[in-house]
């Protein structure tokens, strides 16, 4: 009785089956037998939502399960999508990025509250073409935060929603100059994290430097949203190559724009 | 006499030859959606009637179908009227005829079905030999333990 069915199929069809399913039906696949005992690790696209899970202990072993597993073997990783929505230990967390990166991580897309400070792996990452990170849970201690510096010479798309951007001494932060392939850039209800240091009433600059930028989105951080009052800072934008820009609310300063560049601002309802 | 000649060249049909002797007769720009085919007629030209050795006249009959009406709203009913074997079957002849779409549609329905199973269900449907040793298979299971929480009852 030679039935026709999916083990005939080549492993390319399988892991396209498992691109459909939830991570706990992916890794069951290894107990099926042996051909399948090792190819869900050979997905490239790992898709991680606690939402998914009936117990938060559960998806703290599922990522360091997943690690450790597919730290036994060459397995290269193209895009990690990552969603914890509540607190989450920050050991395993920093394990994650670190496995990702140093697979050849290309797309980075998480969503984590701010108590989660983001690792130093993820910023000097040369495989990384995209980033997505939004911060769904304000805190005051803001951890979620984009360094001084950032080494990513192969980013092309930059998504901030609710990130800080770490200022230095002087109120100022320069973050995205040394992405040498940087298209697309957004920026969403960021704020910026002055170093404790620094007086109250600082004014804030966030310098928006850069040689390839075509698109810009900013959209400010709107304070009736917050626990605290925000400190308004000031966008310095030189982007010579710039297509277009949307902004939402704050005045900026053009030091270095194309003269037919299409901007739109839109008006907000700032207090 | 140029419009002419484009004019038959795109109603110009081909025939299809199921594994079963079924035949089909379908028009150039159908069979061009399927890859494999569509080499095939790259390599000779002249061909009238081009085999499918892979695929019974049942399943040739719904991919071709598929091809002529495939969209959102077609593609979303399109899975519910197959059983698990059909299925398989159809998956296997959109792969072997290179049919993108039709392979995609697939894919995305078989999941559906095992979402949540057992891997006895698995096994099961999919005809899969566990040829795991029993202390291999309880190894497995154990180091993937938060993965097997809240499976369905087969």
């Amino acid at each position: 009785m030679n039935k026709s069915g999916l083990n005939d199929l080549p492993n390319e069809i399988l892991l396209h089956i498992m691109s459909f399913l939830m991570i706990q039906d992916v890794v069951k696949t290894s107990v099926l037998s042996k051909r399948w005992k090792n190819l869900w690790k050979h997905l490239p696209h790992l898709k991680l939502n606690t939402s998914e899970f009936s117990k938060p202990l559960y998806f703290s072993e599922c990522v360091s399960g997943i690690v450790s597993s597919r730290s036994m073997g060459n397995y290269p990783l193209c895009t990690l999508d990552f969603n914890r929505h509540g607190s989450f230990q920050h050991k395993i967390f920093t394990e994650l990025i670190k496995h990702a990166m140093s697979n050849g991580l290309q797309h980075l897309n998480i969503v984590v509250p701010s108590n989660i400070g983001l690792p130093y792996s993820l910023f000097t990452c040369h495989s990384l073409t995209s980033i997505y990170i939004s911060v769904s849970m304000y805190d005051i201690k803001r951890r979620t935060r984009l360094p001084k510096h950032l080494d990513l010479p192969a980013l092309k798309n930059l998504h901030l929603d609710s990130v800080g951007i770490q200022a230095d001494h002087n109120g100022h932060a320069e973050p995205f100059s040394t992405c040498t392939e940087l298209t697309n850039l957004y920026i969403d209800e960021c704020v910026l994290v002055y170093p404790s240091s620094l007086p109250r009433k600082v004014e804030g600059k966030l310098n928006v430097t850069n040689a390839t930028l075509s698109n810009l989105t900013i959209k400010d951080a709107l304070t009736h949203k917050r626990m605290a009052p925000v400190p308004n800072y000031k966008y310095v934008i030189s982007t010579p190559k710039l297509i277009s820009f949307t902004l939402n609310g704050s005045p900026f300063l053009a030091s270095s724009l194309p003269e037919r560049l299409k901007v739109e601002l839109q008006s907000s309802s700032m207090t | 006499m140029a419009e002419e000649k484009s004019q038959a060249s795109s109603s110009k049909m081909l025939t299809l030859k199921a594994s079963d002797g079924v035949l089909f007769e379908v028009e150039l720009n159908i069979a061009k959606e399927m890859k494999t085919v569509q080499a095939y007629i790259d390599d000779c030209e002249d061909i009238e009637t081009i085999p499918i050795p892979n695929v019974l006249g049942k399943h040739l009959a719904i991919v071709i179908e598929y091809i002529k009406k495939t969209n959102e709203e077609y593609d979303a009913e399109f899975e519910k009227q197959w059983n698990m074997d059909d299925l398989q079957l159809l998956l296997l002849a959109a792969n072997y005829l290179n049919i993108s779409g039709l392979q995609e549609c697939l894919c995305k329905a078989i999941a559906k079905r095992i979402e949540n199973k057992s891997p006895e269900y698995v096994r099961k449907v999919f005809n899969i030999e566990n040829d795991h040793s029993p202390e291999e298979e309880a190894k497995l299971r154990k180091e993937y333990k938060w993965a097997f929480e809240g499976v369905d009852k087969d």
